[in-house]
C-alpha cells in the first residue's frame, strides 16, 4: 500500500519536473537563439524584465481562460471584454471620483459580469459558445462605445501604478495565485476538469454542468476584467472600438492557453501559461532586436508556436484530432 | 367563377402597381441620367461617411467638424465604422447606398477598394469623394482611369504625407537625433506608406548631405491602432537600442502614440527620447511643455468636411460635369513643436471649431476652386484671423 503510494507520487512528481524541464528548456532556448544572434541588444537581466512584463497583460487573462477552454468552450468576446472593463474601470476612477477602488473594482465586476451574461446566454440558448459570443462582443463593443461617449478614455498619469513595476507585477502574481487556488483547491477546479474531460459522464455523476460552465465564464471574464486593468494602465488609453475590431486582442491569450492545455497532462496549465506567455514575448522582443521586418517575425512566430504545441501535445494512436 | 374574376382584377391592379412602382423608382435614382439635376431640398439629403472609426481621437474630432457641418447645412449625415478593413470598406459604401444616401465621403485603406466603391456609386447614383486619401495615379492607373471616368466620383481632398513625413524627421535630426525608431500601425496602408517614404527620403536626405553624420531610421514595428500595442512597440525598439533618440509613431488614430508616449515615460527616458507624430492629441500642450513630445503634425481634421462640402454641392447640381475630371484637393497639415505653437491651435481648432456655423454656409455657397482655396489656406492664423473678426 505504501509501496503504490510512493510510486503514484513518484510519477505525478516526475510528470510535473517533465513538464516544467520542457518549459525551462524552452525558456532557455528561445532566449539563447535571440541572445547568440544579437548579443548586443537582447537578453540583459533588465530586458528579460521587461520582457516578463509584458508578458503580464495575456497572461492573466489567459490563466482566466483556462477554466473555459478546457471544458471545450470558446469566448470570442476576450478583446470587447478587456476593451468594456478598462473603459467602465476608467470611467468609474475618474468620472465618477473614485480612483483605485473604482478603477479596480468597476473593471473585475464588469469582466465577471460580461462572463455571466456568456454563460447564462450560452446556456439558456443551447448554441455553441463561439457564436454566443461572437454575437455579445457585438453588443459589448456597442455598450463601450456608448459609455466611452464616443471619446477615447485616457487613464491619468496618477492612476497608472499598473502600468510598471511594481504594480503590474503584485496584481498578475495575486491573480495568478487566485487561479491556483480556483484550479488546485476548489470544487470548481475539480469539475472543471470533470466537464472538460468527459461532460456526459460528469452530468451522470451528479454534477450541475451548466452551473458550473456559467461560473468558468465567471472567473474567465473576472480574470480579463485584471487584464483590462494591466492593459490600460501600459497603453494609458483605451478606444472603444465597434465592428468587431477589438478582435485582435484575442489572438495572445488564446495563445497562452494552448500551452496551458499542451502542458495540461503534466499538470501544469497555469505555470505553462504563464511562461508560454513568457516565450511568446521573448521571441517577439528577439525579432525586434534582430531588425527583422514584420512579416518575417509573423512566419517564423507562428511556425515556433506551431512546432511547440506539436511536440508537447501527444496524440494517442487512433484518437480523432477535431 | 366570381372569385376567378376577383382574383383577376386583383392581380392586374397589383401587377400595374408594380411596374409603376419599378418605373418611379428607376426614375428616381438618377443612375446614368444626364438630365441635369434640380435642387434638392436639404432635409432630404444624406450623406454617408465611411470612416475607420469615428470613436478614436482624430476619428472623433473628425466627426464633430462633420455633424457642425451637417447642423449648420440641416443635412442628415450617417456614418459607418469600417476599422480599414478592406472587405469592410468596401460593404460600407454598399450599406450607405442601401440606406439611402445620395452622396457619400470615404476613408478607404488602399486604392484597390475604391474599384469596387465607385462601380458601387456609379450603380447607384450616388456621389463619392475621398478624404485623407488619394488614388495614386502611378501606381494604379486603371483605378485612377475609373476615377476620372466616374460622373459620380468627384475627387479626393488628401495630404501630402511624404512632405510631412519628410518635415517631422526634419524636427528629429535639427533636434540632434540620430537613431530614429519607426511604429506603424497597418501594414500596406496607403497613409502610412506615403509617411513612411517621407521618413525614409528625409534620413537619406540628410545623409546624402552630412557624410560623417549619419543617421538611422529603424525597420517599422506595427503597433495596431491600440495604445498597448503602440506601448510594447515603443519598449521592444527602445530594448533594442540602447542609442535610440528619437521615436516616431506614424499614425493610426493617436492611440499608438499615446502608448508609445507611456512608455518612454516608464522608462524614464523622456529627456533622452524624442517624439514625433501625425495625429494631434488632447494633451498635446502640456506634452511639449514636459518634453514627452518633440512636435507634431495634425489638425488636418477639417479635410473630411471639405470632401463633404464637394459632395454636398454635387447633390445640390452645384458641382457637375464630373466624367473626365479627377478633382485633386491638397491639405495642409499644421505643425507646432512648442508649447505657445500649441496655445494658438488649441484656442482656435480645440476650445472650438476653427469654422463657425455661418462660415460653414459660406464654404458651401463656394465654387469647386473657392473650396480648394479655402482647404489651402487653413492655418492658425487664418482661424484666428477670422475668430478676430
Amino acid at each position: 500500500m505504501s509501496s503504490s503510494t510512493k510510486t503514484a507520487g513518484t510519477k505525478k512528481l516526475s510528470g510535473k519536473a517533465k513538464g516544467y524541464l520542457i518549459l525551462i528548456l524552452l525558456l532557455i532556448a528561445s532566449w539563447a537563439i535571440f541572445k547568440v544572434i544579437t548579443p548586443g541588444n537582447f537578453g540583459s537581466p533588465m530586458q528579460v524584465l521587461q520582457y516578463f512584463q509584458s508578458s503580464l497583460l495575456a497572461a492573466t487573462g489567459a490563466v482566466g481562460f483556462y477554466f473555459v477552454m478546457v471544458m471545450g468552450m470558446f469566448d470570442f468576446s476576450i478583446g470587447a471584454n478587456i476593451v468594456l472593463s478598462s473603459i467602465v474601470g476608467c470611467v468609474m476612477a475618474t468620472r465618477f471620483g473614485l480612483g483605485y477602488p473604482g478603477f479596480i473594482i468597476g473593471s473585475i465586476v464588469c469582466g465577471a459580469i460580461v462572463g455571466i451574461l456568456n454563460g447564462i446566454f450560452y446556456v439558456k440558448l443551447r448554441i455553441p459558445s463561439m457564436i454566443v459570443t461572437t454575437g455579445l462582443a457585438l453588443i459589448y463593443e456597442a455598450i463601450a462605445n456608448y459609455i466611452a461617449g464616443g471619446v477615447e478614455q485616457t487613464l491619468p498619469s496618477n492612476l497608472r501604478a499598473f502600468g510598471s513595476m511594481p504594480g503590474d507585477v503584485i496584481l498578475a502574481v495575486i491573480a495568478f495565485i487566485v487561479a491556483y487556488i480556483f484550479l488546485n483547491y476548489t470544487k470548481i477546479g475539480t469539475y472543471t476538469y470533470a466537464i472538460g474531460s468527459n461532460e456526459f459522464v460528469a452530468k451522470n455523476m451528479g454534477i450541475n454542468v451548466n452551473k458550473f460552465k456559467v461560473l468558468a465564464f465567471i472567473i474567465s471574464g473576472a480574470f480579463f476584467g485584471v487584464e483590462a486593468i494591466l492593459s490600460i494602465s501600459y497603453g494609458s488609453s483605451m478606444v472603444a472600438v465597434t465592428g468587431m475590431a477589438s478582435m485582435t486582442r484575442n489572438f495572445t491569450p488564446t495563445m497562452g492557453c494552448f500551452f496551458g492545455l499542451a502542458f495540461r497532462k503534466y499538470g501544469i496549465p497555469l505555470q505553462a501559461i504563464i511562461i508560454g506567455e513568457f516565450v511568446i514575448n521573448i521571441i517577439f522582443f528577439g525579432f525586434i532586436a534582430l531588425g527583422a521586418p514584420t512579416a518575417i517575425q509573423d512566419v517564423i512566430t507562428g511556425l515556433a508556436l506551431l512546432i511547440i504545441i506539436t511536440l508537447t501535445t501527444k496524440v494517442d494512436k487512433g484518437e480523432i484530432v477535431k | 367563377m366570381k372569385n376567378k374574376l376577383i382574383k383577376k382584377i386583383a392581380s392586374v391592379l397589383l401587377s400595374t402597381v408594380m411596374v409603376v412602382g419599378l418605373l418611379t423608382g428607376c426614375a428616381g435614382s438618377g443612375g446614368g441620367s444626364s438630365e441635369p439635376k434640380t435642387e434638392t431640398d436639404n432635409s432630404k439629403i444624406k450623406i454617408g461617411v465611411s470612416i475607420w472609426s469615428s470613436t478614436d481621437v482624430l476619428g472623433s474630432q473628425c466627426k464633430l467638424i462633420l455633424d457642425a457641418a451637417a447642423d449648420a447645412l440641416g443635412v442628415e449625415v450617417q456614418y459607418v465604422d469600417q476599422g480599414h478593413v478592406s472587405e469592410k470598406v468596401t460593404a460600407s459604401v454598399e450599406q450607405l447606398c442601401a440606406a439611402g444616401c445620395q452622396g457619400i465621403i470615404i476613408c478607404n485603406s488602399s486604392d484597390t477598394e475604391m474599384t469596387s466603391a465607385i462601380k458601387t456609386c456609379n450603380d447607384n447614383g450616388v456621389y463619392l469623394a475621398q478624404f485623407f486619401r488619394i488614388i495614386s495615379e502611378s501606381d494604379n492607373p486603371d483605378i485612377y482611369k475609373a476615377a476620372t471616368d466616374s460622373q459620380y466620383y468627384i475627387g479626393a481632398v488628401h495630404e501630402n504625407e511624404v512632405e510631412n513625413g519628410k518635415q517631422l524627421v526634419q524636427i528629429l535630426l535639427d533636434k540632434g537625433d540620430r537613431n530614429i525608431g519607426l511604429i506603424g500601425w497597418e501594414q500596406g496602408d496607403a497613409t502610412w506608406l506615403g509617411r513612411w517614404e517621407g521618413y525614409k527620403a528625409g534620413v537619406e536626405e540628410w545623409n546624402a548631405a552630412h557624410p560623417d553624420d549619419q543617421a538611422v531610421l529603424s525597420e517599422p514595428q506595427y503597433a495596431g491602432t491600440t495604445s498597448d500595442g503602440g506601448s510594447k512597440a515603443a519598449e521592444a525598439l527602445m530594448s533594442a537600442n540602447t542609442d535610440l533618440d528619437a521615436l516616431i509613431p506614424a499614425g493610426g488614430g493617436g492611440d499608438p502614440l499615446q502608448g508609445a508616449i507611456a512608455a518612454v515615460e516608464r522608462a524614464n527616458k523622456v529627456d533622452s527620447i524624442d517624439i514625433v507624430s501625425t495625429d494631434f492629441l488632447p494633451d498635446l500642450g502640456e506634452r511639449l511643455e514636459n518634453g514627452s513630445m518633440a512636435g507634431e503634425s495634425g489638425g488636418h481634421y477639417c479635410d473630411p468636411m471639405f470632401a463633404f462640402m464637394m459632395v454636398y454641392n454635387a447633390i445640390k447640381g452645384n458641382y457637375t460635369d464630373f466624367a473626365g475630371k479627377f478633382e485633386n484637393v491638397e491639405f495642409p497639415y499644421l505643425y507646432v513643436s512648442s508649447p505657445d505653437d500649441y496655445a494658438a491651435y488649441e484656442t482656435y481648432f480645440v476650445d472650438q471649431l476653427p469654422y463657425t456655423a455661418d462660415e460653414l454656409v459660406d464654404i458651401s455657397n463656394q465654387s469647386l476652386e473657392e473650396l480648394k482655396t479655402t482647404a489651402q489656406s487653413l492655418s492658425i492664423e487664418d482661424a484666428a484671423s477670422r475668430a478676430a473678426q
